[in-house]
């Protein structure tokens, strides 16, 4: 008499399969975190950027001060500051009066740690004019 | 021929080979001696209990929901990085023609087509800057251009003029819709010492040796969203006042 025989699978071969499902499913997972992290971190990078040019237009037109300064952006942007190096450029040898190195960061917070973009240029301004000694005496 | 009974299987459902051991009485022979009986292969009954069919339909239950909510936050994802960079990358684009249309401004408050006009989500401005948005310009010309935002189509509108001699036919207006879905603009000016908000429906803009522009956005739960950029007006800059 011919017996059918009945295949299938075991438990061990099910246990197995859904433990890679798993592994498949946590590195799906860890993906989308880092992908999700890194859409944020473009999304406020963006803004820092925008935010800069307020701040560099601002040095631009008040007197610039060799020294470090920082503040934030108020509060339509909450947890967005800035801070700025005004120096005297070291690469430039003989440098000329009126010209600065200027250093901003824009910093925000994500999750728990802090960002930042970084801007570095030079910027001039006319130094003050002095007065002649002729024009003094008359 | 006399057979004894097999041994009964033990265990529930489960296959367990053995050999049975038959016992054949022949006639004239009195010894009965045990001989081996063929093999029968038995009825193997596979399957799972209900205790680890329900184990891995809980599993799978999991599983199922961890990979929906996965692929439902790709897409979430997805979208709103095809958004977020359409719209980031229009706020630049504007804030680049406005910057450099802003480095060559004509102003000159005693004329009417040459002032800064500011007010509540509209701004204005003529330059020399030929862009390539404007297709009828003429290089070199004198350019009004104004930016209003249009409430209705929630869209940033850019309408140029050439500024021509009188007599002249006027040219067509060329117009230009950005950043759709937006919830509208303001303007700051800063006069050396603070920033001010520029209200108001339509007025020159005072003495400012920047100006700021806020674009405003809406997300999905209603919640106000600001992009700001700044321009430098370089009118502000004796060396470089044209006027």
């Amino acid at each position: 008499m011919r017996v059918k025989k009945t295949t299938g699978v075991t438990l061990v071969e099910v246990l197995l399969a859904l433990t890679i499902l798993t592994l498949v499913t946590g590195a799906l997972s860890q993906g989308t975190n880092y992908l999700t992290r890194r859409l944020v971190r473009a999304r406020n990078a963006s803004l820092a950027r925008n935010l800069a040019w307020r701040r560099l237009v601002q040095a631009q037109v008040e007197p610039l001060v060799i020294g470090h300064r920082s503040g934030i952006f108020g509060a339509e942007f909450p947890g967005y500051g800035w801070n700025e190096t005004v120096a005297a450029p070291s690469e430039i040898a003989n440098c000329p009066p009126g010209l600065f190195s200027y250093r901003l960061n824009v910093t925000w917070q994500q999750g728990w740690e802090n960002d930042q973009v970084s801007f570095e240029t030079l910027l001039y301004q006319h130094p003050p004019k002095q007065k002649k000694a002729g024009n003094d005496e008359k | 021929m006399m057979r004894n009974k097999p041994a009964p299987s033990t265990g529930y459902g489960r296959l367990r080979e053995s050999k049975m051991m038959t016992v054949i009485q022949q006639p004239g022979n009195s010894v009965t001696e045990p001989v081996e009986a063929p093999a029968i292969p038995k009825k193997t009954t596979g399957g799972f209990t209900l205790v680890e069919t329900l184990i891995s339909l809980a599993l799978l239950a999991v599983l199922f929901v961890m990979l929906g909510g996965l692929l439902t936050g790709m897409a979430k994802i997805s979208r709103t990085a095809a958004d977020v960079s359409i719209f980031d990358r229009e706020i630049e684009f504007c804030g680049e023609i406005i910057r450099k249309e802003l480095g060559e401004m004509l102003l000159d408050n005693s004329r009417a087509d040459y002032t800064f006009l500011g007010g509540n989500e509209f701004f204005a401005y003529t330059t020399t800057r030929d862009e390539l948005l404007v297709r009828d310009s003429i290089p070199g010309g004198a350019k009004r251009v104004e930016w209003r935002y249009d409430p209705g189509e929630r869209k940033l509108v850019r309408t140029v003029t050439r500024l021509v001699a009188a007599g002249s036919e006027l040219p067509p207006v060329s117009r230009s819709y950005f950043l759709e879905g937006l919830a509208g603009i303001e303007l700051f000016y800063f006069d050396g010492v603070s920033w001010f908000q520029v209200s108001g429906i339509s007025s020159v803009l005072p003495p400012a040796k920047c100006v700021a522009l806020r674009f405003v956005t809406r997300d999905e739960d209603d919640q106000r969203k600001s992009y700001e950029t700044a321009f430098w007006l370089p009118y502000a800059n004796p060396a470089l006042q044209k006027f």
